[in-house]
């Protein structure tokens, strides 16, 4: 049989990875990376594939994609304008902004499954006109909706009868209780539908373009596969692909079960945990910038520290490594050859620290190409242009100004550790900071080296610790400070112990993991080709479907059982239970034929709630089901490498 | 000469002398002592060692309600001065207390909120037979910290599961510690329906109360 590929793209944080996996033999044949285009990243992916042999594409049985494209888009703010109907609820979610267009209708459930009103559908029906107005997609949810869907259903019936929107329903996107929770997660998950449509189609484009003609997948947060029939219904599964991805590449590459798992970018540095084969989940559902869902994702501790991350300084001599990314100095000098001149006259003019607002490094690319270059040092030797950093500053947070500046990555290139760019570019900016902060260039760089080890450890004893940097004793973390360069004769130094290996992915792993988690006596397993682990991830990812009901007690001593249908009563506790392991059987192989999984392996189980009373007593409280079902996309049946 | 005072004043409570504790109060406070340390120094002290003994089976409820009245009474006293002298009585957090719905049972829960409201805890106890809905409003109306559900019967436990339910629907799980009481409530079910905390008897609740408060 000749060879089949799985595609794996990452369209990442600064940049786009594609990496293509031999389905028969496991083997990972080829990858290449291209800066990531945003907002939309079908470029990035199109630049990234083109570097790739093209007799390679069309025997690309299957695509797999990860992204942060939704992440980023809620943690911006980008979204279509979506209505939100709340369906008997006492007041508006606090986290909706007041410029929502939002309906509240008379209706809603009790904690049992019963009317707390009746749905004022003739209210709906004579303010629908007017609130649909304009609107491309609405969602829908109701007070204990997970007890009792038929309110939501009733008024998206109504919706559907008149008006062509894409309609969300709370009670599909989770079954978990907290009605603002809810509300959230289905109101994002509408502003994301006509976003995520517009980038799959580009990107099926660019697939079609390139002569592959496979399925198309995405990577949900938790880190398992869904069809982009199923994203387009539930775009804010995918928060978190990213690292989730990068999980089961690492797991893949490295053959754990049990690891730390540290994905150093660009931009940022992402911390999540892989126990026993499995992506951790955060138990409280998935929080994205300000935003608390009710997604299932992996638990991910994210900081801004990668390999172009801004380098700064303060009056104590102590540098910050970002969290604001730039573009290496390394990489300038393409668009700007005369960077390097600017910088050879810097390092004649610069004397040393000046103040902590100074960086001598910094440039300002202002304007569409073909662009203006402004040195912030040049500013500040100009008292009367000196007051306009600040604006330069607050346009690079508007993103209408992009700022190059010196950066972990420059150091390496600087040092010849690192073929990538103008080598001249960083070794003169280097040159230039060091002499600034008064110091040689060799023991510049080991100081910002060691910085990036400190804060790798940090983040780590945080995420492993389930702490926060403010709540670590200001001790400990001067003690990583030391126990980075004790002092000569006697001192304290911190023994720390990480129990698990860590696996490193990201291009710059390799420059800072090992080291850095030494210090926590902790071995670094860099499986090749770690840098793209994360398009690796993307292919070697399974369908899931996880679905819940529950049976409870009601006050007539029957049984009520609640499943996304809706909620049903019985006699007896096995007529529920038989009726209750009907329903998410076959939600769950709907799911999956959706997902193109023909065949899934299912496992239903139930947990049955009982407890004594003081005197003995047997109380039932109550039956919850679970219903897994798990598979491959049916493109992949004969490959067994991958299990 | 302070010192005596607080020593009779824990003496009246423990002979549930609720007439002697409110003449030891009022002398107090003629002769100049500081209220808030009286309440501090004399009553409060008395109670923990009533409810000791009562948890350790020494004394019964009729003596631990009566201690309870005593304290009461001399609070009685005493509070009205330490607000006219600009003051606050230092409290310890507030409390909503109710029986839950399909429920008429009272007791329990009145010797709760009383030794509770003895213990320097606002309470607020709104009745028997509460639907949860019910019970939630005034929980906000009154901005309390705590809310203390009570039940007697096997058929009525499952409301204080399905009160805790309702607060996470509402989004104010965080927002409230809730405590379980009553005959047939054990701590296997109140860990189990994600209570807060379990109170066994009156004393141990607002003990539970008070460190739920102070984390």
């Amino acid at each position: 049989m000749s060879a089949r590929f799985g595609l794996g793209i990452d369209a990442g944080g600064t940049y786009t990875d594609v990496a293509l996996l031999d389905l028969t033999t496991g083997k990972v044949v080829v990858y290449a990376k291209s800066l990531t285009t945003r907002p939309d990243p079908s470029d990035g992916i199109r630049n990234a594939l083109a570097k790739i042999n093209k007799e390679f594409l069309p025997k690309v049985s299957m695509i797999s994609l990860a992204t942060t494209f939704a992440t980023n888009a809620i943690v911006e703010d980008r979204g279509a304008e979506a209505g939100l109907i709340l369906i008997g609820y006492d007041e508006k979610p606090a986290d909706i902004p007041v410029t929502t267009r939002v309906v509240m209708v008379d209706g809603g459930h009790t904690v049992s499954g019963d009317e707390k009103a009746p749905l004022d559908l003739s209210f709906l029906r004579e303010n629908l006109d007017s609130f649909l107005n304009g609107l491309e997609t609405v969602a829908i949810t109701g007070f204990f909706s997970v007890r009792n869907s038929d309110h939501e259903h009733q008024a998206a019936r109504l919706i559907r009868e008149g008006h062509d929107v894409s309609i969300v329903l709370g009670h599909q996107l989770s079954m978990r209780l907290d009605a603002m929770r809810r509300a959230t997660t289905a109101w994002w998950n509408a502003r994301l539908i006509p976003l995520v449509r517009n980038l799959i189609r580009a990107t099926e484009n660019v697939v079609s373009e390139m002569n592959i003609s496979a399925p198309l997948m995405i990577v949900k947060g938790d880190g398992t596969l869904m069809s982009v029939e199923m994203s387009m219904d539930r775009p804010i599964d995918t928060i978190l692909s990213g690292p989730a991805a990068s999980i089961l590449g690492a797991k893949f590459l490295a053959n754990t079960e049990n690891a730390l798992i540290v994905d150093m970018g660009g931009t940022t540095t992402d911390m999540a945990l892989l126990i026993d084969g499995r992506v951790a989940i955060n138990p409280q559902g998935a929080q994205v910038g300000k935003w608390k869902t009710h997604v299932e994702a992996a638990k991910v501790r994210t900081t801004g520290l990668g390999g172009d991350s801004l380098i700064s300084m303060d009056e104590e001599g102590h540098f910050s490594i970002g969290p604001r990314r730039v573009i290496p100095l390394c990489l300038l000098t393409e668009r700007f050859p005369e960077i390097v001149d600017l910088l050879k006259m810097i390092l004649q003019r610069v004397k040393g620290y000046r103040r902590r607002d100074l960086n001598p490094c910094s440039f300002f690319i202002q304007g569409a190409p073909p662009s203006s270059l402004v040195s912030e040092f040049l500013l500040f030797e100009d008292p009367e242009r000196w007051s306009t950093v600040l604006d330069f500053k607050q346009d690079e947070k508007n993103g209408d100004v992009l700022r190059s500046a010196l950066t972990p990555t420059d150091i390496r290139v600087a040092s010849g550790k690192f073929q990538f760019g103008n080598r001249e570019a960083s070794e003169l900016g280097l040159a230039v900071f060091a002499k600034y902060a008064g110091m040689d260039v060799s023991s510049f760089g080991e100081a910002v080296e060691e910085e990036i080890y400190r804060r790798l450890c940090l983040e780590a004893v945080c995420f492993v610790g389930d702490t926060d940097l403010e709540s670590l004793a200001w001790t400990t973390r001067q003690w990583f400070r030391k126990a980075s360069s004790p002092k000569p004769g006697i001192d304290l130094d911190l023994a720390i112990t990480l129990t698990a290996p860590v696996i490193g992915a990201g291009a710059p792993a390799a420059a800072y993991l090992p080291l850095a988690f030494q210090k926590l006596n902790a071995e670094c397993i860099l499986p090749e080709p770690y840098s793209v682990a994360c398009a690796i991830g993307a292919v070697v990812g399974v369908v899931e479907a996880h679905l819940t009901g529950e049976i409870r007690p009601t006050a007539s001593g029957k049984y009520s059982l609640h499943t996304p249908q809706g909620k049903e009563v019985f006699d007896t506790l096995p007529q529920a239970l038989d009726r209750g392991r009907f329903i998410l059987d076959a939600l769950a192989g709907e799911q999956m034929a959706k997902n193109h999984v023909a065949d899934p392996l299912t496992n239903f189980s139930t947990e049955e709630r009982k407890v004594k009373t003081s005197s003995g007593q047997e109380v039932y409280l109550e039956t919850v089901l679970h219903m897994e079902a798990t598979g491959r996309p049916n493109v992949w049946k004969q490959y067994k490498k991958l299990d | 000469m302070s010192e005596a005072v607080y020593s009779q004043l824990r003496d009246a409570i423990i002979d549930y002398d609720a007439d002697k504790a409110k003449e030891i109060a009022r002398k107090g406070v003629a002769s100049g002592l500081d209220p808030v340390e009286m309440i501090n120094q004399g009553i409060r002290q008395a109670l923990e060692l009533m409810g000791e003994r009562f948890s350790a089976g020494n004394i019964f409820l009729p003596e631990l309600m009566l201690a309870a009245q005593a304290a009461d009474t001399a609070v009685g006293i005493l509070e009205p001065e330490i607000l006219k002298r600009g003051g606050t009585r230092e409290q310890l957090g507030k409390v909503l207390i109710a029986t839950v719905e399909g429920d008429i049972h009272d007791i329990g829960k009145n010797i709760v909120a009383l030794v509770m409201k003895a213990a320097g805890f606002e309470v607020f106890d709104i009745g028997i037979n509460k639907k949860n809905k019910e019970i939630l409003d005034a929980a906000k109306k009154y901005e309390v910290d705590v809310i203390g559900l009570s039940a007697l019967l096997t058929t009525t436990i499952p409301r204080m599961k399905e009160f805790i339910e309702l607060l996470q629907e509402s989004g104010l799980r965080d927002r409230y510690k809730v405590i379980v009481g009553g005959a047939p409530v054990t701590k296997e079910f109140a860990n189990m329906i994600g209570a807060d905390g379990y109170g066994a008897d009156a004393p141990r609740a607002s003990e539970v109360a008070r460190r739920l408060l102070a984390k």
